[in-house]
């Protein structure tokens, strides 16, 4: 089998990763990217055209909130932290996340 | 709502927002890779480049935010300007012809507005209603009321709260304080402003004794207490000099009751003497009634109409004629003040209709040019993901700032017409102040235009978004003809309307010619005519008026350069009426005449012709033999070819009353009284010494200019008398022009109409074959490269555009005969199936659509295989 290559984040679970990211902190947009690619060692890859709409969509229903700051390298950055509503959506995307992977694994493993 | 205003208002602070975060993000980026060693320019193209569109990004996290919705309309309507800015010509011919369609129907449907449809100033207006007997197998549609009937129609019918009668014609010359001043005013019952639901302003309303009693009372208008009186409280409860009496002012009403119309001043108690009830006679009268709640006009007419059929079973010699029995009308009382102006009006309004409607086909013949220009553009853009709903909105929104310019255009154009067409509408047209650009006129001018952009839209909106992408995207010039149906439709729509239009416009203009043709049976040339009324307190017998009339013309015939003068009781043309029956002696018919008091001089001085015996003469005198003078048509009509000279007749006016005989010593020409188009009755004529009257016209025959001499015969009538009040001073030829206005505004409208339809039906015309045309230069080359001449190039065209004409004028003869049948009350000695006006708009159509195809046809006849052939590669 060869190395998994790059794959495009799944539709529905870029709110989830996102979520998880800032669980750690606030963070600015690059660095959302930039994590969730380490964290998935290079195998997810976040395309901007849905990271940026994703990050407003989720400030408009409240789940986390933005403010500018200073990066660590002393860069002007807008940066997204987690609201409390935020930490109640994590919970539940996490748990239905968990559920289709079950299911997922079953429905995989009876075929084989 | 709120919501999407403040995302509206947030906008540019998110845009500029997310702008810097994205250049951040960049730049973060750049950082990055050069603290890992990249070199700074190879960072920064790398960084962009992994980027991807940046214009993306933003449109994507755009729509997150929630108001794109309308942003994207806005975007729309941007594009949809800047489409119209590239394109100054077809722009500015579009908002041209959306102008004047949507300016010429605003402003005519404000005239209808004012004088129709705008609720009268008075309480529940919709309940008020006039109502009118009727004969009309007779020939009187309808004719006014009489005493007798008002009485019977209060106590018999059931639908009415109540009928007040009015007698529009009292006289009043006020004198006292002042210059003497002539009023127009009414007599009515004491009922009218309750029926109006009309308080006083100031005072009480006189009572039905005090009416019946005939008190000297009178209810003041508010313009003339201000005018005259300079709004003095005082006034109520004093006297004031009517016709030479006291008559004490009981009210003053408020400014908005002007019944019947805007020029009457003061009322007085209507009475009148109890025997002409029992003689039933003298209908001249004005009913208005209210109807009950909930009573419908149908209702209400089949009651009025039962209680005719009753009284003519019960009083049959008053409500019977030997053609059948007297009907009523009943009808809302603004459309029937409106009655002699409203088929015209509606007849303009269905003209600026049709013009609006020719402006909507031809704007949807250039929107069908443009979209399928377009095509190409439509299908890649569809390819490329764009939702054909998404299209099919844009090019609607692109064609909402020509709906704009449509109704901001056509209001102001509006409003200039409104100027002109103030004045040119006839001065009897009830409410002609009242005539504005209203709410409801501007709220019709923005329907109008938006209707006419959507209805213009609508098919090329669908050729638009529906053309097949395959289709489009390989699109040359041999296949790009998707719309060319649609706009077949719409060509041959257009000459179908405009042909109804040149049809009804061809009617009218003969109307008018025949009514130039007709002779009035009087002259106006050079004639000067003015109104006075005599006050009777001054002058108590008929012999001292007769005689005073008598000095007066003495004294006006001295006057250098008058030919001759006389005075008559009612003045041809100036739609007052006198009107009843007169009959011979040993005949037993009778005859419905105007009934006309003349002094010597006014036949002479009004052109009337002299057919057998003698005018009056100054011999005619009270105690002389009683003398008369018949009109040739009735002399036809009573005596056929024997000589009427010496026979005798009288007034007839009911069978209770009996007038003396009087001798026929002359036959008049017959005049048509009520103008040229109406040849309503003959006339018979008795002395004004023998039968005298307070209310006289006075004609003046002149050697000049009739208007040159009002000085000196004003001059002459305050010498003889300085309390004479002298109103309604014109030529003849003021009173004549007035009389046809109507007619002249309706032709030379509709003409202008036709005029201007037959314009756009051209250059619709020309649009579709030049565009045809266009599309087919490929195929005429290939024609003209295997052998084609010219000749047979260019009858393609021209059959194409022959084709087109000819269905238009097929569909445009069926619109016609319906078009006719609407104006054939309109019209004036031409029936609808006058030849010469079908065949005058189909040889304009042909040679407007020669005209338009011409051009198209040489330019394919030159068309140049090497070139057309070349394109198409490109």
């Amino acid at each position: 089998m060869p190395p998994p290559e790059k794959l495009d984040v799944l539709k529905g679970t870029l709110d989830l990763l996102i979520l998880q990211t800032l669980q750690w902190g606030p963070q600015h947009g690059h660095g959302i990217g930039q994590a969730i690619r380490a964290k998935s060692d290079n195998i997810l890859q976040v395309e901007h055209g849905s990271l940026y709409p994703a990050l407003h969509r989720l400030r408009r229903r409240g789940w986390i909130e933005s403010e500018w700051g200073v990066s660590d390298n002393n860069q002007m950055a807008r940066f997204y932290r987690l609201t409390a509503a935020g930490k109640g959506q994590l919970t539940l995307e996490d748990e239905k996340w968990k559920l289709l992977v079950r299911a997922m694994t079953r429905v995989l493993r009876s075929q084989s | 709502m709120f919501h999407w205003f403040r995302a509206w208002r947030e906008r540019g602070e998110n845009e500029a927002e997310l702008a810097e975060e994205l250049r951040t993000h960049l730049a973060i980026e750049v950082r990055r890779r050069i603290d890992a060693g990249q070199d700074p320019l190879e960072a920064e193209r790398e960084a962009r480049r992994l980027f991807g569109s940046i214009a993306a990004v933003h449109e994507d996290t755009r729509e997150t935010w929630g108001w794109s919705g309308l942003e994207r309309t806005l975007e729309d309507v941007r594009i949809g300007l800047r489409l119209l800015r590239k394109t100054p010509l077809w722009t500015a011919v579009v908002s041209a012809t959306l102008i004047l369609g949507i300016g010429m129907s605003t402003g005519i449907f404000s005239a209808v507005h004012g004088v129709l449809l705008r609720p009268l100033p008075y309480h529940a207006p919709g309940s008020l209603v006039a109502l009118w007997p009727s004969a009309p197998t007779a020939g009187y549609e309808r004719f006014a009321v009489s005493a007798a009937l008002w009485q019977h129609w209060k106590q018999r019918t059931r639908s009415f709260d109540d009928i007040a009668l009015t007698r529009p014609i009292a006289n009043f010359n006020l004198t006292g304080g002042g210059i003497p001043e002539r009023l127009q005013g009414a007599r009515c019952t004491a009922n009218l402003p309750a029926v109006l639901g009309v308080e006083p302003l100031l005072g009480r309303i006189f009572t039905e004794e005090e009416r019946r009693a005939d008190a000297k009372v009178a209810l003041l208008s508010h313009r003339l207490w201000k005018r005259r009186f300079a709004s003095d409280p005082a006034i109520i409860g004093a006297k004031i000099q009517l016709n030479g009496e006291a008559y004490q002012v009981l009210a003053v009403m408020p400014e908005h009751f002007r019944y019947p119309s805007r020029e009457f001043e003061i009322w007085t108690p209507l009475f009148y003497p109890p025997q002409e009830v029992a003689d039933g006679g003298n209908y001249q009268y004005r009913a208005v009634a209210r109807l009950k709640p909930a009573t419908s006009l149908r209702q209400a007419r089949l009651d009025v109409n039962t209680v005719m059929d009753q009284l003519a079973v019960e009083l049959p010699g008053a409500y019977r004629t030997n053609r059948g029995n007297l009907r009523a009308l009943v009808e809302p009382l603004a459309e029937s003040d409106a009655n002699q102006v409203s088929g015209m009006l509606y007849a303009l309004l269905g003209a600026a209709g049709c013009l609006l409607l020719i402006g909507a086909l031809n704007l949807g013949v250039l929107l069908i040019a443009r979209v399928s220009a377009r095509a190409h553009e439509m299908a890649m853009r569809q390819a490329l993901g764009a939702a054909a709903s998404r299209l099919r909105r844009q090019v609607l929104a692109e064609l909402l700032p020509l709906a704009a310019i449509g109704a901001i255009g056509g209001v102001a154009l509006a409003f200039w017409i409104l100027r002109v067409l103030v004045l040119a509408l006839p001065p009897n047209t009830p409410r002609l102040d009242e005539i504005g650009l209203h709410p409801p006129v501007l709220a019709f001018a923005v329907a109008a235009s938006t209707l006419v952009v959507l209805l213009a839209a609508l098919l090329p909106s669908r050729v638009g978004a529906g053309a097949t992408l395959a289709a489009a995207l390989r699109a040359n010039s041999r296949t790009v003809t998707s719309g060319l149906r649609a706009r077949d439709v719409l060509v041959i729509s257009q000459i179908a309307v405009t042909l109804a239009l040149l049809f009804n416009g061809a009617l009218f203009a003969r109307s008018l010619l025949r009514l130039w043709q007709v002779n009035p049976g009087f002259s106006t040339e050079r004639v000067l005519t003015m109104h006075l009324a005599v006050t009777r307190a001054q002058f108590r017998s008929d012999r001292q008026v007769s005689d005073y009339y008598d000095r007066l013309l003495a004294r006006i015939r001295s006057i250098p350069g008058v030919v001759d003068a006389g005075m008559v009781n009612r003045l041809p043309l100036s739609g007052i009426a006198q009107t009843g029956g007169v009959e011979f002696e040993g005949i037993t018919d009778r005859y419905d005449t105007d009934w006309r008091s003349a002094t010597p001089g006014y036949m002479e001085a009004m052109g009337i012709p002299l057919e057998r015996g003698r005018f009056f003469f100054a011999q005619d005198r009270p105690d002389s033999p009683l003398v008369g003078i018949i009109d040739g048509e009735l002399a036809r009509r009573a005596f056929g070819s024997q000589d009427p000279i010496g026979r005798r007749f009288r007034i007839y006016a009911g069978p209770k009353l009996t007038f003396p005989w009087t001798t026929i010593v002359g036959v008049a020409g017959h005049i048509r009284n009520d103008g040229p188009e109406k040849d309503v009755r003959p006339q018979a004529y008795w002395p004004e010494s023998q039968r005298t009257q307070d209310r006289a016209a006075l004609v003046v025959k002149t050697s000049g200019r009739p208007e040159a001499f009002t000085g000196a015969v004003l001059q002459q009538i305050r010498a003889e008398n300085p309390q004479q009040p002298v109103y309604e001073v014109r030529s003849m030829q003021d009173w004549l022009t007035q009389t046809v206005q109507s007619r002249n505004l309706l032709t030379g409208v509709v003409a202008v109409f036709a005029a201007a339809s037959l314009l756009l039906a051209g250059l619709g015309l020309y649009g579709v074959i030049s565009y045809t045309t266009g599309l087919r230069l490929r195929e005429f080359g290939i024609r003209i490269a295997l052998g084609a001449r010219a000749r047979d190039v260019r009858s393609l065209v021209l059959r194409q555009a022959a084709r087109l004409l000819l269905w238009g004028s097929l569909a445009g003869f069926a619109l016609s005969f319906f078009a006719g049948r609407a104006i054939e009350s309109l019209l004036f000695n031409v029936s609808v199936s006058d030849g010469f006006s079908w065949l005058v708009g189909p040889v304009l159509l042909a040679l407007c659509g020669f005209a338009a195809a011409i051009a198209p046809a040489r330019r394919a006849a030159s068309a140049d295989p090497a070139e057309t052939l070349r394109a198409d590669c490109v």
